[in-house]
């Protein structure tokens, strides 16, 4: 008895760490859902196979030599990255880094400098959605 | 008179000697050729001389005739005499140091002692470590250098011209002055010059527990000082903020690299830093500003203080890798160096400096990371 509840324990221990996590991110989703259907009604929900275009592809008019988001992340979300300066950029995916996509204020902050740095303007927030939606599934 | 060889350099002399050489030889040659990292045991080489000098310091009173300094240091007259009869072709013997060569040790001794305390001033000054570090400036570091590089430099002409001697006399009286410094023994010669004036008895427990008790006490002196803070180098604590926000793309780089001026430009548009957008909330931007420039202000005395805002090119007033100092002190690290996934760009100074957060850079911290295949 005294031992199944022991392990009851820590498993619930060990799951809301992830549960947490997984909830803040629904949160910010449902946020970009939100803001998306304002900008656009004919909005049906979001794509992780337009998230992993939008990852993978290159695009003009941003700095040409950052020219899609692999060029520091690189072609594996699960993998990590570098910063031209030379640092490592911890992994997009999920599955590897359980602490993505928590923090509404580091969400804004990297889509806000990166969009910009990429693709030369802001990312809609149905564009957002469904890259973070990507990198759930990764 | 048997033909027995005498004993001429007893066991603590032949120790010392050969003790000694290493040291030197090994500092020099870390210097030379070794890595920058090395520096560290460059410094217990030179701490370890200046024992040996202690040491040769109280064998000099107390230690046996031929290595008191009462026994071989003679006036101007013997060392005439003694150069005269070189040229003679009847050479004078002595059984110990000649004179031109116990005003050789002196020279080696004095010279050396010079050496290791303007190493200890470098240390101190330039590296802002040892014993000195409360107490010297960096610029008074920077002459302390040039001292220890060039009394080093004379002290490689002195040795020369010590074993030049050693070969000399060798060649001339027909005996090997190295062997005697090996296994301690001369052939007797009824001809041979004693030592003037010194008793025969070495005073073996006098020396050894004097020079004991004063590197001991020196040491414990020298270790508790430079456990003290360095003189102008402020222990400035870094915000997590900072490094979160600016060490999460680059070296959150230590303030004391850039002048004031040179913050206010670079915090002022991060929307362009460096060609990157770098944008952060006005709030965080204006903490991490006034926090750079504040730590800038502080006022530094360490070498990358004093040495990158002074030589920042005017045409780029907010670039460190562009300053002259940072320019010539990396001009040997080959371009590819940082183009390798270890170091990954000029601005990850900590890839190679292990200090690099701190603004120490100190010689002994960098280390060039290589790929482990």
């Amino acid at each position: 008895m005294m031992k199944r509840l022991i392990l009851a324990s820590l498993s619930a221990l060990l799951m809301t760490g992830p549960a947490f996590a997984s909830g803040e991110r629904q949160a910010i989703l449902d946020q970009f859902s939100t803001q998306a259907k304002q900008q656009d009604p004919a909005f049906k929900g979001f794509s992780a196979e337009k998230g992993q275009t939008m990852f993978m592809g290159k695009h003009a008019g941003g700095k040409p030599e950052t020219s899609s988001c692999t060029t520091c992340h690189t072609q594996d979300p699960k993998g990590s990255g570098q910063t031209k300066a030379g640092k490592e950029i911890k992994p997009m995916a999920i599955s590897r880094n359980p602490a993505r996509y928590t923090d509404p204020a580091e969400v804004e902050k990297w889509f806000g400098r990166n969009c910009n740095q990429v693709l030369g303007r802001d990312c809609t927030a149905s564009e957002k959605g469904d890259f973070i939606t990507f990198m759930i599934g990764q | 008179m048997t033909n027995k060889p005498i004993h001429v350099w007893d066991i603590e002399i032949r120790v010392f000697h050969w003790l000694l050489l290493a040291s030197v030889a090994g500092a020099w040659l870390i210097i030379q050729v070794g890595p920058p990292a090395w520096l560290g045991l460059h410094e217990a080489l030179g701490f370890a001389v200046g024992a040996l000098l202690v040491f040769r310091f109280f064998w000099g009173l107390f230690g046996s005739e031929h290595m008191r300094f009462g026994g071989f240091v003679r006036g101007p007259g013997p060392m005439l005499a003694h150069l005269k009869s070189l040229f003679s072709g009847k050479p004078l013997r002595f059984v110990g140091h000649n004179p031109v060569g116990g005003a050789m040790i002196v020279a080696l001794l004095l010279v050396l002692l010079g050496v290791c305390l303007s190493g200890i001033a470098t240390m101190g000054g330039f590296d802002k470590a040892g014993p000195l570090a409360p107490f010297l400036t960096f610029a008074q570091g920077r002459q302390a250098k040039e001292i220890h590089e060039t009394l080093t430099n004379l002290l490689l002409v002195l040795a020369g011209l010590h074993v030049a001697g050693v070969l000399l006399e060798s060649v001339l009286l027909k005996e090997s002055l190295i062997g005697s410094m090996i296994h301690g023994k001369k052939e007797p010669h009824a001809e041979a010059l004693g030592a003037a004036g010194a008793p025969k008895t070495p005073r073996s427990a006098v020396a050894v527990i004097l020079s004991s008790l004063i590197v001991a006490g020196l040491g414990l002196t020298m270790l508790n000082l430079s456990l003290q803070p360095a003189l102008g180098v402020p222990a400035l604590g870094i915000p997590p903020l900072y490094v979160k926000e600016c060490g999460s793309c680059h070296t959150a780089h230590h303030p004391s690299l850039l002048p004031s001026s040179s913050w206010k430009l670079i915090m002022a548009d991060l929307g362009d830093h460096f060609g990157d957008d770098a944008s952060l909330p006005q709030d965080k931007a204006r903490e991490i500003g006034d926090w750079l420039v504040k730590g800038a202000d502080l006022g530094w005395d360490s070498k990358a203080g004093q040495r990158i805002p002074a030589s920042l090119k005017t045409e780029e007033p907010l670039r460190i890798t562009k300053s002259a100092f940072w320019e010539r002190r990396h001009r040997k690290i080959p371009e590819n160096v940082f183009k390798t996934k270890l170091v990954g760009g000029k601005a990850n100074c900590q890839a190679c400096h292990v200090d690099a957060v701190r603004g120490g850079f100190k010689r002994g911290g960098i280390a060039i990371p290589e790929e482990i295949n």
